[in-house]
C-alpha cells in the first residue's frame, strides 16, 4: 500500500513547492485562480481540428514552467491519471471520423487529428492545474474563493478536510500496513473485514472530529470561523500580469499567431 | 474572574446511569497552585479535567470555577479563562497554520486583529517557538505540535490551565522543555500525567486517584516518593528513585 | 468517473457550474439552518476520511481485482445531504487540484455526477425512505447497493451526455452508453457492498450516528411521494433545459452529435456520414481556414506551423529568462 505513502509524499511536496519565496508564488491568487480558469476554457475551446492554434497556447505553460522555476518531469507524473481516460475517449476518434486529410505527404484521417487535439487540451489542462497548486498554496487558493464569495462553510471544509487528510491518510498507512503484515499473501483487504476495518477508521475520525469539536468551543467557537488567513493586497503588478496574459491567451485564441509569423517568415524565403 | 480558584464539592460522574466513572471527588485548587493528577488508565483523569471547562454537564454536586459555577449559561464566561491541552494534539490544532491556530482564540473572543497578533507573537515567544509561526501543522513533529498546542492556550492569557498527559509523545529534549515552559507558568496548573518524574519536577502538589475517588492529596515530595501508597493504586515510584541496584 | 477538462466544452462546464452552485447553495443554507456547529469539524475529517479510505484496496472475493469507494452515499448516510454534498465538494476540489483527479473547469460536472446523485437521489430517494422506521441490516444492505448502483449509474449516464454534447468525441451516443453503463453497474456494485459492509458496522457499533435513524424530525418535513416526482422532474428539466441551451448556442459540436444519435438508434457503430469527394481543397476546407502567403497547399500551412511554432516559442522562452534576469539584477 506504498499508493498512501506516494498520496502523502505528493501532499507535503506540493506544499512545499507552492511556499516557496518565489515571484510567481507572490502574485495574488484570485489572479492565478482567474487565470487558470480562464486559459483552460480557452484550451477547450479550440476548434477539434485546430492543433496549430492550440499548439500556440502552450507558451503560457511554458512560459509558466520557466517563470516559476518548476520541475517539469514532476508534471509528468501527474498526468498519468488524465491521460489514459482522455486516451481511450479519443482512441475512438480515428475510427469513426474517417474524412481523408492530407499533411504534406501523409494521408490519415480527420479521426487521427481529433484525438490529437483531445490529448493535447487534456495535458494542457491538466498542467495549468499544475501551475496553479504548484505556485499556489491550498490555504492561498481558499482566500481567493472567499473573495469571490464562495461561502465560508464550504471554504472551511476545504480547509478542514486539507488539514487533516495527511492525519487520516497517516492512519490509514498504518492499518493496512499491521493488515499486510498478518496478511501476506492478501494484495488488498479481504472481503471479511471490509467492514470492521473501514468501519473502525470511520469510528475513529468521527471520534477525533467530536475531540476537534470540543477543542473549538474551548477556545470559544460558537459556528462562526472569523476569517481565514491575512489580507493579501492586490498590487499593480498582479494587475499588469493578469492584464498580459489574458491579453496574450485572446491574441492567441483569436488568431493563429503560428502561421502568421511562420507565414510572414517563411515568405520571406519562397 | 475576580477569585482565580477551583472548588469541586462531592461531585460524581458516570455517562451512563449506575456507572460512575467519578464517585464524590472533592478538591479545591488555589491561585498558583500547581497540580498534578496520577493514577492508573482509567481511573478518571481525564473525566475530571473536562468536568472542569464543562465538556460534561450531567454530573452531581458542585463546581465552581472562581465564583461562578459550571452550568450551561456560563460556559462560555468560565472557557474563556481556562486552557485546556489535549492529549492528542491533532485534536487540539485544526488550522492551517500555527499563527492561525493560535489565533483562533483570540478572534472568537471578539479581539481586533492587532491585539491578536501581539496576543500570538507573545505566546509563541513564551513558548520558545517563534520559529514555527507561519509552519504549517500538518508538517510539524509531534514536539512542535504540543508546543504549538500550549501556545493556542496561552494566546487567551487563560488563569487556569489544564493539561491532559502533556507529555506523552515526546523525545526527551522536548520533554525537558516542557517542563522549563511549565515552570515558568504562574498560573494555577493542573496536570494528568502518567510521567510521575515530569510531575516531581513541576508540581508542588499531587493527588492519586483509583477507582473514580481522590486517594490521596497532598504535597508530591511525600505522595510521590511513598512506595507502598503508589503501588497500592496501580502505580510506582518515579524512575529516578529506582538506582541500578534495585533490578 | 472523474472528468478531465478536456472533455468538457466551456458552455457545458458552465451549465453544469451552474447547476451545481445552485444546489450548494441551497444546502449552505439547509445546513446553516440546522445550526449545528458541531457539524462544521465533523464535514472536515469526514472529508479526509473519505479521502483516506479512497486508498484502500478492497479485494473483491473471487477476482483478483480490488474496489474502490466513492464516498457520497457514505457521507450522506452518516452527516445527511446537504452537509455531505457540500464535504463532498471539497473532496472533489482537492483532488482535482492536488492529484489531477478531475479537472478544474469540470468540476461543475464532477460535483454534479458524483455528489449530486451520491447525495440527494442516493440518499433523499432510497436511504432515507428505506431507514424511516428505523435501520435494519437488511434494509441498510438493500439501500447501500441500490443507492450506490443507481447513483453510479445516473453518474455515467451524464457523464455520457455532458461529452456528448460537447462535441468531444466522435463515439457514437449508443456505443459510448453501452460502454459505460455495464462499467459502472460493476462499479456501482462493488461500492454499494463496501459502503453497505461499513454501515452495518457503524450500526452494530454506534447506530445514532445513521442518517435518518433518528426520529423524524418535523422542521425539515416529511419526504413524500409527489416531492419525489418533483425533485425527479426538475433534475430532468434542468439537465435537458441546459444542455438543449447548450446545443442551440453551439451547433458545431451538439449537431455533430446529434446526428450520430439519431443514426444510431439500433446501437450499431456507424462510420463517419460525411460523403464529400476527398479532394485537396475540400480536405483543407476541414481544417481552419488559414490565409496563407503564396502555395495554397496543406504543406503550405505545415511548414508555415512549424517555422511559426518555432519562432513563438523561442520568442516565448527568450523573454522568460532576459525577464528573470532583469529581476534578478533588480533585487541585488
Amino acid at each position: 500500500m506504498s499508493k498512501i505513502s506516494n498520496a502523502i509524499y505528493e501532499i507535503h511536496h506540493m506544499d512545499m513547492i507552492a511556499g516557496r519565496d518565489q515571484w510567481v508564488n507572490k502574485i495574488h491568487p484570485l489572479v492565478k485562480l482567474i487565470l487558470t480558469i480562464i486559459y483552460i476554457a480557452t484550451v477547450v475551446s479550440f476548434q477539434k481540428y485546430d492543433v496549430i492554434g492550440l499548439l500556440g497556447m502552450s507558451i503560457y505553460l511554458i512560459a509558466g514552467f520557466i517563470l516559476a522555476e518548476l520541475s517539469f518531469k514532476e508534471c509528468l507524473w501527474r498526468l498519468r491519471v488524465v491521460l489514459p481516460l482522455v486516451c481511450m475517449v479519443g482512441l475512438a476518434n480515428p475510427f469513426f471520423d474517417k474524412v481523408p486529410v492530407q499533411l504534406g505527404f501523409i494521408h490519415i484521417n480527420a479521426g487521427v487529428i481529433s484525438m490529437f487535439t483531445l490529448m493535447m487540451k487534456g495535458a494542457f489542462a491538466v498542467v495549468a492545474s499544475y501551475l496553479l497548486i504548484a505556485t499556489t498554496s491550498i490555504e492561498k487558493i481558499c482566500y481567493a474563493l472567499r473573495l469571490i464569495h464562495v461561502p465560508k462553510i464550504l471554504v472551511t471544509q476545504i480547509l478542514l478536510t486539507y488539514r487533516y487528510i495527511t492525519v487520516l491518510l497517516g492512519e490509514v498507512n498504518r492499518i493496512t500496513q499491521a493488515y499486510s503484515l498478518r496478511a501476506p499473501k492478501q494484495k488488498g483487504i479481504h472481503f471479511k473485514v471490509w467492514g470492521s476495518l473501514t468501519g473502525q477508521l470511520l469510528l475513529r475520525s468521527i471520534d477525533r472530529a467530536n475531540e476537534v469539536f470540543e477543542s473549538m468551543t474551548l477556545r470559544g467557537y460558537q459556528g462562526e470561523f472569523y476569517y481565514i488567513g491575512e489580507t493579501i493586497h492586490m498590487r499593480w503588478q498582479d494587475i499588469l500580469y493578469l492584464a498580459i496574459w489574458l491579453g496574450i491567451i485572446f491574441l492567441f485564441r483569436i488568431i493563429p499567431v503560428i502561421i502568421v509569423i511562420g507565414n510572414l517568415v517563411g515568405g520571406m524565403f519562397i | 474572574m475576580s477569585r482565580i480558584c477551583i472548588d469541586v464539592e462531592n461531585v460524581t460522574f458516570g455517562y451512563e446511569k449506575g456507572r460512575e466513572i467519578l464517585k464524590n471527588i472533592s478538591l479545591h485548587a488555589g491561585e498558583q497552585d500547581s497540580i498534578g493528577l496520577v493514577g492508573a488508565n482509567g481511573v478518571g483523569k481525564s473525566t475530571l479535567l473536562k468536568l472542569l471547562v464543562g465538556l460534561n454537564l450531567g454530573f452531581t454536586g458542585r463546581i465552581q470555577i472562581g465564583e461562578i459555577p459550571v452550568e450551561k449559561e456560563t460556559l462560555p464566561q468560565i472557557r474563556e479563562k481556562i486552557g485546556y491541552v489535549f492529549q492528542d494534539s491533532d485534536s487540539q490544532l485544526f488550522m492551517s497554520t500555527a499563527f492561525e491556530d493560535i489565533a483562533f482564540a483570540p478572534r472568537n473572543y471578539g479581539l481586533p486583529e492587532d491585539e491578536v497578533k501581539r496576543r500570538v507573537n507573545r505566546a509563541l515567544e513564551l513558548v520558545g517557538i517563534s520559529h514555527l509561526r507561519d509552519k504549517q501543522i500538518f508538517k510539524m513533529s509531534g514536539g512542535e505540535k504540543k508546543l504549538v498546542s500550549i501556545a493556542t492556550i496561552l494566546s487567551m492569557t487563560p488563569d487556569i490551565i489544564l493539561m491532559d498527559e502533556p507529555s506523552i509523545t515526546l523525545d526527551p529534549r522536548n520533554r525537558r522543555n516542557l517542563i522549563r515552559i511549565l515552570n515558568s507558568f504562574k498560573q494555577l496548573k493542573i496536570i494528568a500525567s502518567h510521567d510521575l518524574d515530569m510531575i516531581l519536577d513541576t508540581c508542588e502538589r499531587t493527588i492519586i486517584m483509583s477507582n473514580g475517588e481522590i486517594v490521596c492529596d497532598g504535597a508530591t515530595k511525600e505522595v510521590l516518593l511513598d512506595k507502598e501508597l503508589l503501588e497500592k493504586n496501580g502505580l510506582e515510584l518515579p524512575l529516578r528513585c529506582f538506582t541500578r541496584y534495585t533490578f | 468517473m472523474h472528468m478531465a477538462d478536456a472533455l468538457v466544452a466551456p458552455a457545458v462546464a458552465g451549465t453544469m457550474y451552474a447547476c451545481s452552485t445552485a444546489v450548494a447553495a441551497y444546502s449552505v443554507r439547509k445546513v446553516r439552518l440546522e445550526s449545528d456547529p458541531r457539524k462544521v469539524p465533523l464535514m472536515g475529517i469526514m472529508g479526509a476520511f473519505v479521502f483516506a479510505a479512497q486508498m484502500i484496496n478492497f479485494t473483491i472475493p473471487g477476482t483478483g481485482s480490488s474496489g474502490h469507494l466513492c464516498g457520497g452515499m457514505l457521507l450522506s448516510a452518516l452527516l445527511g445531504p446537504y452537509a455531505g454534498f457540500l464535504t463532498m465538494i471539497g473532496v472533489l476540489l482537492i483532488q482535482g487540484l492536488l492529484f489531477a483527479d478531475g479537472g478544474l473547469l469540470a468540476l461543475g460536472c464532477n460535483v454534479w455526477n458524483m455528489a449530486f446523485y451520491g447525495c440527494f437521489v442516493g440518499t433523499l430517494l432510497i436511504w432515507k425512505p428505506l431507514m424511516k422506521k428505523g435501520a435494519t441490516k437488511g434494509k441498510i444492505i438493500l439501500a447501500s447497493i441500490l443507492g450506490c448502483v443507481l447513483t453510479l449509474q445516473m453518474g455515467a449516464f451524464s457523464v455520457t451526455l455532458e461529452t456528448m454534447a460537447s462535441g468531444i468525441t466522435e463515439l457514437p451516443f449508443g456505443v459510448f452508453v453501452a460502454t459505460m453503463q455495464p462499467i459502472h453497474l460493476a462499479i456501482g456494485l462493488v461500492e454499494g457492498f463496501i459502503t453497505a459492509a461499513v454501515l452495518v458496522f457503524v450500526h452494530a457499533a454506534r447506530p445514532e450516528l445513521l442518517y435518518g435513524n433518528e426520529d423524524v424530525d418535523e422542521k425539515t418535513g416529511k419526504f413524500t411521494f409527489k416531492n419525489t416526482l418533483i425533485i425527479l422532474a426538475v433534475t430532468a428539466l434542468l439537465i435537458g433545459g441546459a444542455l438543449s441551451l447548450v446545443a442551440s448556442s453551439n451547433p458545431d459540436g451538439l449537431e455533430w452529435s446529434m446526428e450520430r444519435v439519431a443514426g444510431t438508434t439500433e446501437l450499431e457503430a456507424k462510420g463517419s456520414i460525411y460523403d464529400k469527394a476527398a479532394s485537396a481543397q475540400e480536405t483543407v476546407a476541414i481544417l481552419p481556414d488559414y490565409a496563407f502567403k503564396d502555395s495554397e497547399s496543406a504543406f503550405g500551412t505545415t511548414f508555415s506551423g512549424i517555422v511559426g511554432s518555432l519562432i513563438v516559442v523561442g520568442v516565448c522562452i527568450g523573454s522568460c529568462y532576459i525577464f528573470k534576469f532583469f529581476r534578478k539584477n533588480k533585487t541585488i
